[in-house]
């Protein structure tokens, strides 16, 4: 092979490859309509599509210590019969080690990231426009995952609650017309510790603002962005 | 000619790459910095960032590059087929 063609193949690889990174984006953490496994699924992502992207914005320009993992869709329940769809969202929280955090008992440890984050993106899916109304959205999801603590910091092992709960109750907790613990006994909920399923785990609900409020030091959002 | 053509577009790439290295480390130290909002009303919580009162600005491109490098090799974790079905 000449110099001049593996400068050729350098320069094309290259190029590709900063183009790649230069394009990643809101839209890569929505997932693909082929990706659903069911016609109603792929029809919903179709429909929604600029609302979806519109959320995975809102979470990468407003809340960068958030990532969204395995996309932004409409999902179901593991291993359940039918096609009951949920607008779902699963997200990664970054987060440094904290003494205090990890001293707490694991229930308290996970009503606290309930609290912090599920909370605020069953508020943020539930004022999607459309979803309401429509029949086809069964309900909404919402996946939190963050290090455990103590975990080796080379191999981290990663906890998760995923919880799955209808339209009608999700507006009711919202709107203060269902008691949290209502809501919270009414919802399929499943606790992960690494690779282990743990289930359900007694989650208390409390106030707080920490997604509202919190803005990172230093972080310069682009131009153009708006959070609200 | 074309081989100056190829030559600099070689070097374009390069310096591309290069930079989105240098703003990732940026990142990095942006990250490696430990600080606790463990008062008021932000909880026990914490993210990495300033401790040493400098700090580094970032934009969420840099956020994503870096996590584009895989922040974690491997983590110990269910398949998310477990978790939630597409």
């Amino acid at each position: 092979m000449s110099r001049r063609s593996v400068a050729t193949a350098l320069a094309v690889v290259l190029v590709a490859g900063a183009v790649a990174l230069a394009n990643a984006g809101p839209a890569d953490y929505v997932m693909a309509v082929d990706k659903h496994t069911s016609a109603k699924g792929r029809a919903l992502a179709v429909k929604y599509q600029p609302q979806l992207l519109q959320f995975s914005e809102y979470v990468y320009h407003c809340l960068p210590y958030l990532e969204i993992k395995n996309g932004l869709g409409f999902k179901k329940v593991p291993k359940e019969q039918g096609d009951n769809r949920y607008a779902a969202v699963w997200i990664r929280a970054e987060q440094a080690s904290d003494p205090t955090f990890a001293a707490l008992p694991v229930d308290r440890q996970v009503s606290a990231m309930f609290s912090r984050y599920a909370i605020p993106m069953l508020r943020r899916l539930a004022a999607v426009p459309g979803f309401a109304s429509d029949p086809d959205v069964h309900g909404f999801s919402v996946a939190v995952e963050w290090v455990k603590p103590g975990s080796d910091p080379n191999v981290p092992t990663m906890e998760i609650l995923a919880m799955f709960a209808d339209q009608a109750s999700t507006r009711a907790f919202l709107g203060k017309t269902l008691p949290a613990k209502e809501y919270m006994e009414k919802m399929r909920l499943t606790f992960f510790d690494g690779d282990k399923e743990v289930g359900r785990l007694p989650i208390e609900v409390w106030e707080d603002n920490f997604v509202a409020t919190y803005k990172v030091p230093g972080y310069e959002m682009e131009k153009g962005k708006v959070c609200s | 000619m074309r081989s100056k053509i190829v030559t600099a577009a070689a070097l374009i790439g390069v310096a591309f790459l290069a930079g989105a290295c240098a703003t990732s480390e940026q990142w990095g130290e942006w990250r490696g910095h430990t600080t606790h909002f463990a008062s008021g009303d932000h909880g026990m919580f914490s993210m990495r960032n300033n401790m040493s009162g400098t700090n580094p600005r970032v934009t969420r491109l840099d956020i994503e590059n870096t996590r584009t490098q895989n922040w974690w090799g491997k983590t110990i974790s269910v398949e998310p087929g477990q978790v939630i079905q597409n």
